[in-house]
């Protein structure tokens, strides 16, 4: 099988137009804490939005100034632009400004009278057992929601059968980052994103087979060995593997990654209580670590940062934020000594969605390789 | 010559506090202002209790509770514990340009240049230990912001107190303040093992009876501001914040009552705050400019224009209806949460921020628009274009936007927001 279209970065509409020519519904999806898996019951086609490839947000910055982050303009620009064009949207109040992004798809969609189904929900913030019993809430309000939408009844057999589809996606995805580990992987750091970020293009059926046609052919693939220094890549939302192809063109080969679109994406697999499957969705979303959204998992996320740099053997760190993104703003306050106490060096980047400045990041780059790599 | 502020070179150089600086300068104008202009005394009789009782609290034999975001502040006064609303240390020194600049830089150095300069300021002073005071607790909710969400776990840490936190959901119905309910019950529970003590319904009753009366007042306070001329100047505003923290403080009541008493004086005698007439009745969209109060003087004295809310700000009396009834007590302090200043229009949905507009325009008589936008509330900022519309669509108005730094006044000046708010009334604003 082949499956060129895992390498694929572009965002596609073919999978969409082909699901609802078939009269059926596809919802964008902002922040990776809605569940796919509830969607996916309902035969709905869940679409995580991003905006690689964005160079040109100024609409969306009419809406939402200069002063937001410019991941949330592109996507409310790639909805201006046509880009998207689906049923409606699915958001949590994950961030302020993911949760601006629904306001003004809302204000945009009325203006322009387009018609689109949208539906926010409360994704807590900490972890506890009320929060939890808050969340499943939510999430059966979103169940509703989509039968509402589609008229299809979300049966427990259903939701059972997508969780297990996902576990299938989860496993192979593990997978897919376990060739990283190996001293010569046979896949580069852009690459892996862009396997990752494929998922947001097709149906999950069609990535499972996609990645297993993938992995079959992985004794083919040539290892890389001219790489000078293994890094990691920690911070907000990339969805560009330009952006790490630029800094493997430098010499780094990047093999780990905790990122919301790259290897926290899927997670670990998910273990459902059949008597409580609600339940077992809102603890298995809010007890995964993704990004410092949550107030009371900071030293989890770091233990977890640190474990990862460690586990992939790597010779430095790239802390990668986007501008104006807070949620990621803090976090080296503790993680650099601890990353210090494990012998990782770091290096600070800021960015934005666009790929601008791309020779200042190629130069700091080389530089961060530099200092870090291995003298053979 | 300019006179040298010998104190804030103590607070720059790190030999003193800024709760020592605070209630130090506190206390000084309230026996300068005794002495020269004793029914002025009223204005700093307020801030010298507040910063005092949260210097001495420990003196005073009373946990002090460090507290961020919407909580439920009058059980931390039922157990006799002394509530500090961080807030009120980036609002306080924000007119003290220098020591604010320190506490950013420090914070800057440590977290994000991008993050709002109020927790810059408030993990700054803890980077650069000087608060004066250690907290028993540190508690706090999950908004207003993104930013107070990454700085106060990390300042939760750096003090190593016990801490308790509440999820604010963006939902305002059942569902939310039943949320709220359970999560108040828990910190009743982590309050009583803090304190070592039962909740006294008795105590409950007494700080819910005076939030009550500082409610009422602060409800009336604000219906004076319908009022043509305006009777009360924009600078007083500020009393707005302090009912975050102090609405079951005891020496809110002498404060408010003073200050509603003046307003209805003023009225008595047709008199408004503006001294040349008043021309043009603002609505500041966002927050109050905090480091440059003078330019709300500044606006009524030159243009006749004055501040009569900001919206943000804007205090929505809550009360409690059955005082002897603990369950629908609960549920009025969970709808105080959702309804504090700040929270009721940013920390949600748009829709919220535009009900509350809506509210002040159609009962304050607005006559000009402006968004006075603290660039570290970007969330804020993503919904202008959304407030604009509506308010041009509704009402038929332009809205000014002016970027500012409400707490970090190297960002701009007071001539430069007043000579932009100045031209905007004047070239676009038609009366």
């Amino acid at each position: 099988m082949d499956y060129k279209k895992l390498f694929d970065a572009n965002i596609s509409k073919e999978s969409v137009v082909a699901w609802r020519s078939a009269g059926k519904k596809a919802l964008g999806v902002v922040c990776c804490h809605v569940p796919q898996e509830i969607l996916h019951a309902a035969d709905v086609l869940p679409v995580r939005l991003r905006a690689t490839g964005c160079e040109d947000y100024n609409e969306a910055e009419v809406w939402m100034s200069s002063f937001s982050c410019s991941f949330a303009k592109s996507i409310l620009q790639y909805f201006i632009d046509g880009v998207y064009d689906l049923d409606g949207l699915v958001t949590t109040d994950g961030c302020m400004q993911a949760a601006r992004v629904y306001d003004n798809w809302k204000a945009y969609s009325k203006k322009i009278g387009k018609e689109q189904t949208l539906i926010e929900i409360g994704a807590p913030r900490m972890n506890s057992a009320t929060t939890k019993a808050y969340y499943k809430e939510e999430l059966k309000i979103l169940a509703g929601e989509l039968e509402k939408l589609t008229g299809n009844k979300l049966t427990d057999e259903k939701l059972l059968k997508s969780i297990e589809i996902y576990n299938e996606a989860r496993g192979l995805v593990k997978q897919v980052l376990e060739l990283q580990k190996a001293e010569h992987p046979v896949i580069t750091g852009a690459e892996a994103l862009t396997i990752m970020l494929a998922e947001t293009n097709m149906p999950v059926e069609e990535y499972i087979d996609l990645l297993k046609a993938f992995l079959a052919d992985v004794p083919s693939r040539k290892p890389i060995t001219d790489y000078r220094a293994r890094l990691m890549i920690i911070g907000s939302a990339l969805d560009n593997p330009a952006y790490i192809k630029a800094i493997e063109d430098k010499g780094g080969l990047v093999v780990a990654d905790t990122l919301c679109f790259g290897s926290m994406t899927f997670g670990d697999e998910f273990k459902v209580d059949k008597s409580d499957i609600f339940g077992s969705i809102a603890s298995y979303y809010l007890d995964r670590i993704v990004c410092p959204r949550m107030i009371d998992n900071r030293d989890a996320l770091h233990k977890l940062i640190v474990n990862r740099a460690l586990d992939y053997k790597v010779d430095g760190l790239l802390y990668v934020k986007m501008q104006n993104c807070e949620c990621w703003g803090g976090e080296n306050t503790y993680l650099e000594p601890a990353l210090k106490d494990a012998g990782v060096p770091i290096l600070y980047l800021e960015r934005e969605e666009k790929l601008a400045n791309i020779g200042q990041l190629e130069i700091r780059a080389e530089a961060f390789i530099e200092m870090v790599e291995k003298e053979v | 010559m300019a006179k040298v502020d010998t104190e804030i070179l103590k607070v720059m150089s790190g030999e003193l506090s800024t709760t020592d600086y605070i209630a130090g300068q506190c206390e000084g104008k309230l026996a300068h202002t005794l002495e020269k202009d004793p029914d002025s005394a009223w204005i700093y009789d307020l801030q010298v209790a507040q910063w005092g009782q949260i210097r001495d609290a420990h003196k005073n034999g009373k946990k002090l509770i460090a507290f961020g975001g919407p909580m439920p502040v009058d059980i931390i006064y039922a157990f006799d514990c002394q509530p500090y609303y961080l807030d009120q240390l980036p609002l306080s020194t924000a007119p003290k340009g220098d020591m604010n600049s320190k506490f950013v830089d420090l914070c800057e150095s440590k977290t994000n240049q991008s993050m709002c300069s109020i927790d810059k300021v408030e993990m700054g002073a803890l980077l650069a230990d000087q608060y004066g005071v250690v907290p028993d607790a540190f508690v706090y909710s999950t908004v207003p912001c993104d930013s107070s969400r990454i700085a106060y776990p990390i300042m939760s840490k750096m003090w190593g107190c016990p801490t308790f936190n509440i999820d604010l959901p963006f939902r305002r119905d059942e569902r939310g303040v039943a949320y709220l309910v359970q999560q108040t019950k828990e910190f009743i529970t982590f309050m009583e093992e803090l304190t070592g003590k039962k909740l006294d319904m008795d105590k409950l009753k007494a700080s819910m009876e005076i939030a009550n009366r500082t409610n009422e007042l602060i409800g009336k306070i604000a219906d004076l501001r319908k009022h043509t001329p305006c009777p009360l100047p924009g600078m007083l505003l500020v009393t707005n914040a302090c009912m975050s923290g102090m609405a079951a403080d005891p020496a809110m009541i002498p404060f408010l009552e003073k200050e509603l008493e003046m307003g209805e004086m003023m009225i008595a005698m047709e008199m408004g705050a503006c001294m040349n007439g008043e021309k043009y009745r603002m609505l500041f969209l966002q927050n109050m400019l905090w480091t440059q109060l003078k330019a709300y003087t500044y606006l009524e004295r030159e243009y006749g224009a004055i501040c009569i809310m900001d919206v943000l700000g804007h205090y929505h009396p809550d009360i409690y209806e059955h005082i002897d009834n603990f369950e629908d007590c609960l549920k009025v302090m969970a709808v105080k949460m959702m309804n504090l200043p700040m929270i009721h229009g940013a920390a949600g949905p748009v829709d919220y921020y535009c009900d509350r507009i809506k509210y002040l325009m159609d009962e304050f008589n607005i006559n000009a628009s402006v968004f006075l936008g603290h660039v570290g509330c970007k969330h804020t900022w993503a919904s202008t274009k959304i407030l604009s519309d509506y308010i041009q669509q509704n009402y038929g108005m332009p809205t000014l936007l002016i970027d500012v730094d409400c707490i970090d006044g190297r960002y701009k000046t007071a001539e430069e927001v007043q000579d932009a708010i100045g031209e905007y009334l004047t070239t676009v604003v038609k009366l």
